[in-house]
C-alpha cells in the first residue's frame, strides 16, 4: 500500500474559490515528488491539506494507513511523522538556531537537553551550519534560515518531508545553497513532496512530477516526460510559458523601462550567463528602438509581438517577431534587417568559436550601445534616424543569426 | 535612557524648588497655633482675639464664590441670604476649603460652628463671618425607619446635658493632652455596631495619634454604646461617603459633624445630640505678619506634618497600603488577564462577547466610579474590608488593560509561527503556551510595567471607599495640620520614588534579558 493515498480531495473556501477540485494521487515511501504548475492552482493548499494545516472540504487522505481527514484524527501525532518546510522559514525568533532545533525535540519527543543538542548539532552539520548554531534567526541570511528550518524538521526524524516553495522568499544568490541541501536529502530514502517554482530542482531531484492546473493533478510523470515530452496541451503550454518571455510593442505600450526590466528578470530566472543575458537585451532593445518602434510610429498603428524562448536551462535562445498585427511587417523587417547573417550550420558544431565570436561582438556592442543610448536622448530629432539605424544594425549583426521561418508572418533569430 | 531620566529628575527638582518657594511664602502667613479663648453660648464659640473678617455683611458677598463640602445640601439656605453670589465650589473636606480660601479660589466657605471655629482659632488669616445663617443641631444618622435608632435615642436621653457640655468643651479646647477616648472595656454582649465617620472634621470626628479616629462625636457614641452594652467599629471616610454608606447598610450609624437639615432628614433619621449653627468662614481683614522666619516656620510645619502624634507612621502605613493594593491587583490582574487570553484564544462566541462587554465597561467607566459601584452596590451588603473591594476593582481594571496589551501583541505575531509549531507536532494549546507567548515577552513586559505604573497612581482614588492609602493619608494629615505644603510634597515625592523604583527595576530586567540573550547559553547543555 502506498504511504500516502489521496482520494477525491476537495477544498473550497467559498463557492467561487476552490483551490482543489478533485485530487487523486498515490505516493510511495521514499519517493520524491515535485509539484509544479501556475500560481493559484492549489499546489500549496494540497501540501497543507496533507498535514492538515488546512481542513479539506471532502475526500480522503490516508497517511501510513490512517485517514487524516477523519474526525478525531490525532493531528499532533500525524504531524510528528511529517515535517514541513515553509516559504517564510518560520524559525522561532527568540531562540538561537540550535535551540530552534532542540525545543521541539525536548517538548514533543521527550529528549533530554543533551540528546536534543547532539541531534541538533548533527542536523546543523548536515546542512553546513554547525558554526551558526548559536546565532539568532535575525543574525542569519535567508538561505541560512531556511537551512536551519530544514534541520529543525529533520531532527524530528519524519518519514515524510513537505516543502512549500522553500526558495521563493530567497534572494537569487541564496537559492542554490538551499537547493543543494534539498538535493542531498533526495537521495536518502526520505519521502519528499516539493512545491516549487525552481524547474531545475524539479527536473533533477524528483522521481515524479505532478503538474497541477485548475485544482487538479493535470498530468503526472517522470521529469523527462513532463519537461521534454508533455502529453497534454496544458502542460506543454506551461513548460513553454515558463521558458519564454513575451512583449507586445505597440503605440500604446511605450513603457521601455518596464520592457527591459521584465526581460532582465526573465534572463535571470532562466539562469542565462552574463554574456548571454546581455546579448538578449541588446537584441531586443536595439530592434525595438531603432526599427520596430519607428515603423509603428510612422504607420501610426499596428503592433509587433516579441517572444524570447530559452531552451532548457538556457541552452538555446530564440527570438521570434510575430508581424501578423502589422501589415507588410515581415517584408519591412526583412528589408531593414537584410544584413543579419543567416545561421551557418558549421558554427553550431564549435561552441568555443561561437563564444569567442560573441565575446568580441558583445564588447563592440557595449561601446555601440553607449553611443546608441546617447542618441536615444536625442530621439525627437528624426534627422538622426539614419545614422542611428546604421549603428543599431551593426550591433544586431553581431548578436543575431537568422533562422528559418516558422510561420508566414514570423521572423525568427537565434541570439548568440 | 540615563540622560533622559536625569533630565526628568532635574525638571522635577525645578518644579519642587518652585513649589517650596511658593509654599514657603504661604507658610509665612500660617502662624503658629495660638491659645484658645473661652466659649460663649453652647454651640457657638468665638475667640476673643479673633481677627477681623474681610467681609461683614451679606451684601459684601454678592458676586463672590462660596465653598461647600460636597454632600452638604445648603445651597438654598446660603442663596436665601446672599441672592447675588457668583457660584458654589465643592470640596471633599474642610482643610481643602480652607486652603482654597487662603489661595483666593473662594471668598467664603460654609461650615458648622464647631469645625469652623476651631479652624479660625488655629489660623488667624481666616475669620468667622459675623452674620448668623441659622441654627440647627448636630445629628447621628441612621438608616430611614431603622429599629436601632429608638434604642440609641433612649440611651442618648440618659446622658445628662452637663456631661455633653463638658465633653464639647474638652474637644473644642486647646488642651490636646486630654483629647483621648475611653477604652471600650464593657463586655459588649449585645454585639458590634458599625459607625461610618467622616475623619477630617476636627474636633468632632478626625484621626489623631496613629490614625485612631476620635473627637466629640465619637465619644458621645461611645457613651451610648456603653449604655447599650455594644461595641462600635469605626470606619473613617470622606464626608460625601458617609450618607451612601448608611443607606447601603454598610454601617448602622453615620457621623462626622453632620448638621441636621430638612433635606438630610428625607434621606436618613437622626438622633439630634448637640446644638449647632451654620457659619461662613472668610479671610481676615489683615493677615497677621508671621513672627517666625521661613526656616523655623518650615521646621514647624515639618514637625506638625510628620513628627507630631507619630504621623510619619500613618504615612508609612499609607505607603504600605498603596503598595499592597497595587501589588495584589497587579498580580491577580495579570492572572485574570492570562485566563481571559486563553479563553479568548479558544474563540468561543459567547466568551468573546462577554470579554468584549467587560472590557468596554472597564475602559468606559472611571476607576473611582467602578470602585464606588463595587463598594456600595455589588459588595454593599457584605462585610468585606474596603481594601478587599479596592483590590477586586483594580484587579478588574488592570486585567482589562493587561489583556489589551497582551492580545494586541499576540495578534501581531506572524501566523507562520503557529503553523510551524503545529507542523512540528505541537497541539494548538501547547503551541500557544510554549512558542507564541514566550516570543512576545520582550514586547509585552515593558508595556505591562507601564500599565502597572498607571495602576499604582490610580490607586490614589481608593480613598473614596475609605481605604487609607497614601493620598488619603495626605488628606488626613492636612485635615489635622490645616497645612497643605508638606503633606502634599511628601505624598508626591513618595509616589515619585515608588514609580522610579519600578521603572528602574524594569530597566534592570531588560538589561538582564539582553545580557542573557547575548550570553548565548543553552539551558541544560552549558554549565
Amino acid at each position: 500500500m502506498s504511504l500516502i493515498q489521496i482520494r477525491n480531495l476537495r477544498k473550497e473556501y467559498s463557492p467561487d474559490v476552490i483551490p482543489l477540485k478533485s485530487v487523486n494521487a498515490d505516493i510511495e515511501a521514499g519517493e520524491v515528488i515535485s509539484i509544479i504548475g501556475p500560481s493559484g492552482t492549489g499546489k500549496s493548499t494540497l501540501l497543507r491539506c496533507i498535514n492538515r494545516l488546512e481542513t479539506p472540504t471532502s475526500g480522503q487522505i490516508i497517511v501510513d494507513g490512517t485517514d487524516v481527514c477523519a474526525p478525531g484524527a490525532d493531528l499532533a501525532k500525524l504531524r510528528r511523522i511529517m515535517g514541513m518546510v515553509f516559504q517564510s522559514f518560520n524559525l522561532f525568533p527568540h531562540k538561537m538556531a540550535v535551540e530552534n532545533i532542540m525545543l521541539p525535540q525536548q517538548s514533543l519527543l521527550g529528549r533530554s537537553a543533551r540528546e536534543a543538542y547532539e541531534e541538533a548539532m548533527k542536523q546543523l552539520e548536515r546542512v553546513g551550519l554547525a558554526d551558526k548554531a548559536r546565532q539568532y534567526p535575525d543574525e542569519l541570511s535567508g538561505g541560512q534560515k531556511q537551512r536551519v528550518a530544514i534541520a529543525r524538521a529533520l531532527a524530528m526524524h519524519p518519514q515524510i518531508l513537505l516543502f512549500d516553495e522553500p526558495t521563493s522568499a530567497l534572494d537569487p544568490t541564496m537559492v542554490s545553497e538551499v537547493l543543494s541541501v534539498i538535493r542531498d536529502l533526495a537521495g536518502t530514502g526520505l519521502t519528499m513532496l516539493l512545491v516549487t517554482h525552481e524547474m531545475r530542482l524539479a527536473r533533477h531531484v524528483s522521481d515524479c512530477v505532478f503538474f497541477m492546473q485548475d485544482g487538479e493533478i493535470y498530468e503526472e510523470g517522470s521529469p523527462e516526460q513532463i519537461f521534454e515530452n508533455p502529453l497534454r496541451e496544458g502542460t506543454r503550454n506551461f513548460i513553454f510559458r515558463i521558458r519564454s518571455w513575451t512583449y507586445t510593442l505597440s503605440p500604446a505600450s511605450r513603457d521601455f523601462h518596464g520592457m527591459t526590466g521584465s526581460l532582465e528578470k526573465f534572463c535571470k530566472d532562466q539562469f542565462l550567463g552574463r554574456r548571454q543575458a546581455m546579448n538578449c537585451q541588446l537584441a531586443v532593445e536595439e530592434l525595438a528602438v531603432a526599427f520596430l518602434l519607428p515603423a509603428i510610429e510612422s504607420a501610426g498603428k499596428g503592433a509587433f509581438n516579441l517572444t524570447l524562448f530559452a531552451g532548457e536551462e538556457g541552452t538555446e535562445r530564440k527570438l521570434m517577431i510575430d508581424c501578423s498585427d502589422f501589415p507588410e511587417g515581415k517584408k519591412l523587417l526583412e528589408d531593414l534587417l537584410k544584413n543579419i547573417p543567416a545561421e551557418r550550420r558549421s558554427s553550431k558544431g564549435s561552441p568555443a568559436a561561437q563564444d569567442a565570436e560573441s565575446a568580441k561582438s558583445s564588447k563592440a556592442a557595449e561601446t555601440s550601445k553607449a553611443k546608441a543610448n546617447a542618441m536615444e536622448a536625442a530621439e525627437s530629432s528624426r534627422a538622426k534616424a539614419d545614422s542611428m539605424e546604421a549603428a543599431s544594425a551593426a550591433i544586431l549583426e553581431n548578436v543575431l543569426r537568422r533562422l528559418p521561418d516558422e510561420g508566414e508572418d514570423t521572423v525568427v533569430f537565434r541570439i548568440l | 535612557m540615563k540622560k533622559l531620566s536625569k533630565k526628568t529628575l532635574s525638571a522635577l527638582l525645578g518644579a519642587l524648588c518652585l513649589l517650596i518657594t511658593v509654599s514657603a511664602v504661604s507658610a509665612l502667613s500660617t502662624p503658629a497655633p495660638r491659645r484658645q479663648s473661652k466659649y460663649g453660648m453652647p454651640g457657638m464659640f468665638v475667640t476673643a482675639e479673633a481677627a477681623e473678617p474681610q467681609y461683614t455683611d451679606f451684601e459684601d458677598l454678592n458676586g463672590k464664590t462660596i465653598g461647600l463640602n460636597s454632600g452638604a445640601p445648603f445651597e438654598e439656605l446660603i442663596r436665601s441670604k446672599i441672592p447675588g453670589l457668583k457660584e458654589f465650589l465643592y470640596f471633599s473636606s474642610g482643610p481643602d476649603m480652607m486652603a482654597a480660601l487662603k489661595a483666593g479660589k473662594i471668598d467664603a466657605y460654609f461650615m458648622n460652628d464647631a469645625v469652623g471655629s476651631l479652624s479660625v482659632n488655629l489660623d488667624n488669616s481666616i475669620a468667622i463671618f459675623p452674620q448668623p445663617l441659622g441654627d440647627t443641631t448636630y445629628g447621628f444618622a441612621f438608616k430611614k425607619n431603622s429599629k436601632e435608632r429608638a434604642k440609641w435615642q433612649e440611651a442618648y436621653d440618659k446622658i445628662p446635658k452637663e456631661t455633653l457640655q463638658e465633653l464639647f468643651k474638652k474637644w473644642t479646647g486647646a488642651d490636646e493632652s486630654i483629647k483621648t477616648l475611653p477604652e471600650q472595656d464593657w463586655p459588649g454582649s449585645n454585639g458590634t455596631v458599625r459607625v461610618a465617620a467622616c475623619d477630617t472634621q476636627m474636633p468632632m470626628s478626625y484621626r489623631g495619634q496613629n490614625g485612631q479616629i476620635l473627637g466629640f462625636d465619637i465619644e458621645v457614641i461611645l457613651l451610648m454604646a456603653k449604655e447599650l452594652d455594644v461595641h462600635v467599629d469605626i470606619t473613617g471616610m470622606e464626608f460625601s461617603s458617609v450618607m451612601p454608606t448608611i443607606e447601603s447598610g454598610k454601617a448602622e450609624i453615620g457621623t462626622g459633624s453632620i448638621v441636621v437639615s430638612k433635606e438630610r432628614k428625607e434621606l436618613v433619621d437622626f438622633i439630634e445630640y448637640y446644638p449647632a449653627a451654620y457659619i461662613l468662614i472668610v479671610r481676615s481683614a489683615a493677615a497677621v505678619e508671621a513672627d517666625a522666619g521661613i526656616l523655623s516656620s518650615l521646621k514647624g510645619s515639618f514637625y506638625r506634618t510628620f513628627i507630631k502624634e507619630n504621623r510619619y507612621k500613618m504615612v508609612i502605613d499609607g505607603l504600605f497600603t498603596t503598595i499592597v493594593m497595587s501589588a495584589f491587583s497587579g498580580l491577580f490582574g495579570l492572572i485574570l488577564a492570562f485566563a481571559l487570553i486563553f479563553l479568548r484564544y479558544s474563540d468561543n462566541p459567547v466568551a468573546n462577547r462577554v470579554i468584549a462587554v467587560y472590557r468596554s465597561l472597564m475602559s468606559g467607566i472611571p476607576a473611582v466610579v467602578i470602585l464606588m459601584v463595587l463598594y456600595y452596590i455589588v459588595f454593599g451588603k457584605t462585610t468585606f474590608p474596603a481594601i478587599f473591594v479596592a483590590i477586586v476593582g483594580f484587579t478588574l481594571l488592570f486585567a482589562s488593560r493587561a489583556f489589551g496589551v497582551i492580545w494586541n501583541t499576540l495578534e501581531s505575531v506572524d501566523p507562520g509561527q503557529r503553523e510551524a509549531a503545529l507542523a512540528l507536532g505541537y497541539t494548538e494549546a501547547r503551541a500557544f503556551r510554549e512558542i507564541i507567548i514566550p516570543q512576545t515577552r520582550r514586547i509585552i513586559q515593558p508595556l505591562l510595567v507601564a500599565q502597572f505604573v498607571a495602576l499604582v497612581k490610580e490607586t490614589s482614588v481608593a480613598g473614596y471607599i475609605s481605604v487609607l492609602e497614601l493620598t488619603r493619608v495626605g488628606d488626613l494629615i492636612r485635615g489635622r495640620t490645616l497645612e497643605a505644603f508638606f503633606p502634599l510634597m511628601a505624598i508626591a515625592l513618595l509616589y515619585f520614588v515608588l514609580i522610579r523604583c519600578l521603572e528602574k527595576g524594569q530597566d534592570l530586567l531588560q538589561k538582564y534579558y539582553a545580557h542573557k540573550r547575548e550570553e548565548r547559553k543553552i539551558k541544560g547543555v552549558d554549565a
